[in-house]
């Protein structure tokens, strides 16, 4: 019987064993997990106060619930230390630390990507939140935080980091965010959304440091105190670092695959050594790595047919990413090259921006009552593909 | 059409609900739209979850 191994447990690698499973219900499939293999929905880990879910009602279901309901085998708590591609089998170490060989015929690397790491301190109240274990790890701290010290520092204001924000201000606390660039998501967004985001949130809850870095952290026991590099210093009960994910690729660079800024692939999702494929935010597809849970989806779509044998190439359908903000309706749509301008439609905060590279949309941005321009923008695409 | 019983389905991915009797105007979805006319192209607009991959609330 042919046997399927996925390392990774995240969206990508579970929506591969769930697709496989509706395809064909006799191959075997092992997901190799370095958490618990429990099933969460990643993004709401930067809201879930709001949604009034502790850490444990944010599982959907049990590692044990999935291995029955799609018939697959989970190996949690494990590491991945080798793949020997010519003898088509991985390394792991066990739970407990006892180093084991899986054969395969295909395998699917949906490693994922990990918060880049500024290593400004070593302190514990200096979280990046990237599971759900992490997410535990931040929930402890926020509960032990000194009740007169509700104020924490959000470095970097992507997707994640303004999310946060939100999250936070809107339950009682209160925020400083920090980033190198002039406004919140400037990769995303042009400046005049990124200033109204801005100015949406509550002036005494939430403080913005823009196009600023942070030179150290001093650990002084009940507060953090951050110096940044115009001088400010801001104290903190604690930090969460959100400056970024970068792929998961040290098992596919050091088992000889091909491997840039991602695990590199093709429209099949094939790396370059046969029978070896990548999935989700570990992959770098048509030369682009996407961190977003659409195209995970899309993609585990596309190879679950592959891997029992109906090649389907990958196609990425454009799609919005709804940035959840208590205080403002935001939606991106996110663009897939460098190098064009915005043009803003609108007034006050309502107000779409349409990102042209070489004379055609290539992305878009839709803040207050203009997101319910999503469905006409999408048909706005040339080909609806990224 | 029938203005009761109308149902709820989830999402099997990220929990989102489609609520026949709100429909999902912002996705072009009017109020009262039942799940099976909802076209099978149509996807999550929370994780691109197919519209197969929505299970009925009960």
């Amino acid at each position: 019987m042919k046997h399927i191994v996925i390392v990774g447990s995240g969206h990508a690698g579970l929506t591969l064993s769930r697709e496989l499973r509706l395809l064909n219900k006799d191959i075997a499939i092992t997901l190799l997990s370095r958490d618990s293999g429990d099933m969460y929905y990643k993004p709401n880990l930067s809201k879930a106060i709001s949604m009034k879910k502790s850490p444990a009602d944010l599982v959907m279901k049990r590692k044990s619930v999935l291995e029955q309901e799609q018939n697959i085998n989970i190996l949690s708590e494990v590491k991945v230390t080798g793949i020997e591609k010519e003898a088509k089998c991985l390394f792991y170490l066990d739970s407990d630390g006892v180093e084991r060989e899986l054969d395969y015929d295909q395998l699917v690397l949906a490693t994922g990507a990990s918060p880049v790491d500024l290593k400004l301190t070593n302190s514990e109240r200096c979280i990046s939140v990237n599971s759900l274990s992490d997410y535990e790890k931040f929930r402890e701290q926020l509960e032990q935080l000194d009740p007169k010290e509700k104020r924490i520092a959000i470095i970097g204001a992507g997707f994640v980091g303004v999310e946060f924000a939100s999250d936070l201000c809107s339950n009682g606390y209160e925020v400083d965010v920090i980033d190198a660039g002039d406004w919140p998501l400037n990769q995303a967004l042009p400046k005049e959304l990124g200033n109204k985001v801005m100015a949406a949130f509550p002036s005494d809850k939430a403080k913005w440091h823009m196009g600023c870095k942070v030179s150290s952290v001093e650990d002084e026991g009940e507060v953090l105190t951050l110096n940044l590099n115009n001088g400010t210093s801001i104290t903190a009960g604690m930090i969460i670092s959100s400056v970024g994910l970068s792929p998961n690729v040290e098992l596919a660079r050091a088992a000889g695959l091909e491997v840039s800024r991602g695990i590199v692939t093709d429209e099949y999702l094939r790396t370059n050594y046969a029978n070896i494929y990548a999935l989700g935010d570990c992959a770098e597809t048509f030369n682009i790595v996407r961190p977003f849970i659409g195209p995970a989806t899309q993609s585990a779509k596309c190879l679950a047919k592959t891997l029992i044998g109906e090649e389907t190439a990958v196609e990425f359908i454009r799609q919005a990413v709804q940035v959840k903000l208590s205080y403002i309706p935001l939606l991106i749509c996110p663009a897939s090259e460098p190098g064009g301008d915005w043009n803003i439609d609108g007034e006050q905060i309502n107000l779409i921006a349409r990102y042209i590279s070489a004379s055609r949309l290539n992305g878009f941005s839709l803040l207050g009552e203009a997101v319910t321009q999503k469905i006409q923008l999408l048909k706005e695409f040339p080909l609806n593909t990224a | 059409m029938s203005t009761e019983n109308f149902r709820k389905y989830c999402c099997i991915t990220c929990d989102m609900i489609y609520d026949e009797e709100l429909g999902m105007p912002e996705e072009g979805i009017e109020p009262g739209t039942r799940f099976e006319d909802i076209p099978d192209d149509w996807t999550c607009p929370e994780c691109s979850a197919s519209k197969s991959d929505f299970y009925l609330l009960k």
